[in-house]
């Protein structure tokens, strides 16, 4: 019940967040160069033409009528149309979200499955070679940029074995799985670093605790010592830590998307604000 | 059996901070009986809980220990040791502070029920029902209900019997204690320090009871050592060394104790503060602070001398000691 509160909490505060990146990429496009109408009605078309388009398109109204008229469609599940190709806003990102959730999740996934035994590895071997060999490669992975690691490793991995794609996304769940990889760790690369370097703060601030202590002098020792006393207590902050992480996976993905030609919304929002397509950017 | 459970020689606890050498432990030797309760009392940072700690093995990685620790184990005469010899096995510790000393995410009864599955081969019901009745021992109201209880739930009295019971469950011929009842309300220390006497006579447990209080180690203890700036400066019967302190130091300490220092005009309280293990003075270590400090104390050896059968010092100079005038 407790941790049911905890996360009902969490999920709470997120919303005037969201209302607070909304106004911000909204204020973004409406200061950028670049006149939507102009991009729609393409570059012969008469001034006429053009105020038309506006017209249909509330341009016209103030920068705070567009925000409210936006805002008010939202909650109500409206994200409005593209204003380049006209189709719903909902429903290309409902073309794209599928992507971007397999990349955010196997990104999650293997994120976990690198950082934790990492982590755990680190801090029960506090200032030992493998410690400093781990934070050595978390400072490596920490320092390059998502782009730079996911080129490396569609130079490096895909086109020289020839093992994985280098772009596009697939039907079957065996396809889709081989396509995500090389992206997913490409985010993974990025992410992890952080996480093992919070998951061994955490762990050894666990470890010289008092409670480790009493388990060591009755006698609970290896494995079971970490698992019973130590990854128990870690537990809890170690998720908290991965699910901050996951939201700045999302930024990630944006630009990964992109690197690997994966139809996502990443990419999506990229192609859209090019085009100043406003309500397919502030949808994403 | 009789004879010696535990010998310490020369123990010293070294930690490098920074690149220089520190030793909060400097030379500890003491020898304990079995069933004994020895008491060690000295002011903060002296090196108290660092002592216990080398006892049992389990100082932090980064300390280094020097000298000799011999334990007798199921064995009649004391031999070496290493500390995964005695973890769950001839000796527990149990904590100042029981709230940070038990594992917030184990229900307390499957913490008292981990030693007896580990050590005395029982199945989990079997240990379970172990670790009720070690509950029941140690005065715990309604054990079935509360093994089920997460610490937190627990009041810190309880949580402290609780931290016993783990400590029992090992089944100890030796109990650390490293101040028990400090950070409990004084009438529940009361509670605690009647149940490890009780507890001690019942089971014929040795045990070391570390404090700075030295009314509480005159209730609980057989013998004294005083401990200042990483060595153990007198030892003796408790009786005997509150009666006629052989070193100035325990003198000091027990004036600043107002029951003690009652018949005295002397100043409660010790003047100055307790060195800093960075910086330990030559010779005696209380020298500076010392009201009979003479000249060869700032260059006297560190030697424990015996004075009376069982009573030993440090002090050079013991006949200069006036006593509290009782
Ligand atoms: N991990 C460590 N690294 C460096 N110095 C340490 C470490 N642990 C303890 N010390 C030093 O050792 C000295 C003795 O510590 P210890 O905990 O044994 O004192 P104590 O006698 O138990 O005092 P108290 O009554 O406050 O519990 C202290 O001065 C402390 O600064
Ligand atoms: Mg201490």
């Amino acid at each position: 019940m407790g941790r049911f509160g905890f996360v009902a909490k969490r999920l709470l505060q997120v919303i005037p967040m969201l209302f607070g990146i909304v106004l911000v990429v909204f204020m973004v496009l409406q200061v950028t160069p670049g006149d939507p109408a102009r991009q729609i009605a393409g570059l012969r078309a008469s001034e006429e033409d053009l105020e038309e388009v506006r017209e249909s398109l509330g341009l016209n109204d103030s920068v705070l009528e567009q925000y409210g008229r936006y805002v008010g469609n939202v909650v109500q599940g409206d994200l409005g149309f593209s204003y380049k190709s006209r189709k719903p806003v909902a429903s290309i990102i409902g073309d794209r979200i599928g992507v971007t959730i397999w990349l955010m999740g196997a990104g999650l996934l293997l994120v976990v499955l690198i950082s934790v035994p990492l982590g755990v590895i680190s801090a029960l071997r506090k200032d030992r070679p493998i410690d400093h060999i781990i934070r050595g490669l978390g400072l490596v992975g920490m320092s390059m940029p998502a782009f730079w690691t996911g080129v490396i490793l569609l130079l490096l991995v895909a086109n020289t074995t020839g093992w994985f794609p280098s772009g596009g996304f697939g039907e079957t769940f065996g396809e889709k799985a081989h396509h995500i990889f090389l992206p997913a760790l490409t985010l993974a690369i990025a992410s992890s670093p952080f996480i093992i370097r919070g998951l061994r703060a955490e762990m050894i601030s666990v470890l010289e605790s008092d409670y480790i202590s009493t388990g060591r002098s009755i006698g609970v020792a290896g494995s079971r010592l970490v698992r019973r006393f130590v990854l128990r207590n870690a537990a809890g902050p170690g998720i908290t830590l991965i699910a901050i992480e996951a939201g700045f996976l999302l930024f990630g993905a944006v630009v990964i998307e992109t690197t690997f030609a994966l139809p996502g919304l990443g990419q999506g929002l990229v192609i859209a604000a090019r085009g100043r397509d406003l309500p397919s950017v502030q949808g994403k | 059996m009789s004879g010696n459970l535990l010998e310490v020689t020369d123990l010293r606890v070294t930690f490098d901070v920074h690149g220089r050498q520190v030793t909060p432990v400097d030379g500890v030797s003491l020898t304990l009986e079995r069933g004994v309760a020895l008491g060690i009392a000295g002011e903060s940072g002296s090196g108290k809980s660092l002592s216990l700690k080398s006892i049992i093995g389990l100082l932090p990685p980064n300390a280094t220990v020097g000298g000799e620790l011999r334990f007798a184990l199921d064995r009649e005469a004391p031999i070496p040791y290493a500390p995964a010899d005695v973890h769950g096995h001839g000796i527990s510790i149990i904590f100042q502070e029981p709230m940070t000393a038990l594992n917030p995410t184990m229900r307390v009864g499957d913490l008292i029920a981990e030693g007896p599955k580990l050590h005395k081969g029982m199945g989990k019901k079997e240990a379970e029902e172990r670790a009720i009745e070690l509950m029941r021992l140690v005065g715990i109201p309604t054990p079935e209900r509360r093994a089920r209880m997460w610490p937190h739930q627990l009041s810190g009295g309880l949580r402290q019997r609780v931290m016993i019971a783990t400590a029992l469950s090992v089944e100890p011929q030796l109990l650390l204690c490293d101040e028990p009842t400090t950070a409990l309300d004084v009438s529940i220390q009361d509670q605690i320090l009647g149940l490890l006497q009780e507890l001690r006579t019942r089971l014929n447990m040795a045990i070391i009871f570390v404090s700075h209080d030295l009314a509480v180690l005159g209730e609980i203890c057989d013998r004294l050592a005083i401990m200042y700036a990483g060595r153990i400066v007198e030892t003796g019967p408790v009786d005997e060394v509150f009666a006629d302190p052989q070193h100035p130091y325990t003198e000091a300490l027990m004036t600043s104790v107002p029951s003690f220092g009652a018949t005295t005009d002397k100043l409660i309280g010790i003047e100055g503060r307790p060195p800093d293990p960075r910086d330990f003075p030559p010779g005696c270590r209380f020298a500076p602070r010392c009201d009979y400090a003479q000249e060869d104390c700032t260059s006297a050896d560190h030697h424990l001398a015996d004075v009376a059968p069982g009573r030993t010092t440090a002090c050079i100079h013991p006949e200069l000691i006036e006593g509290l005038g009782q």
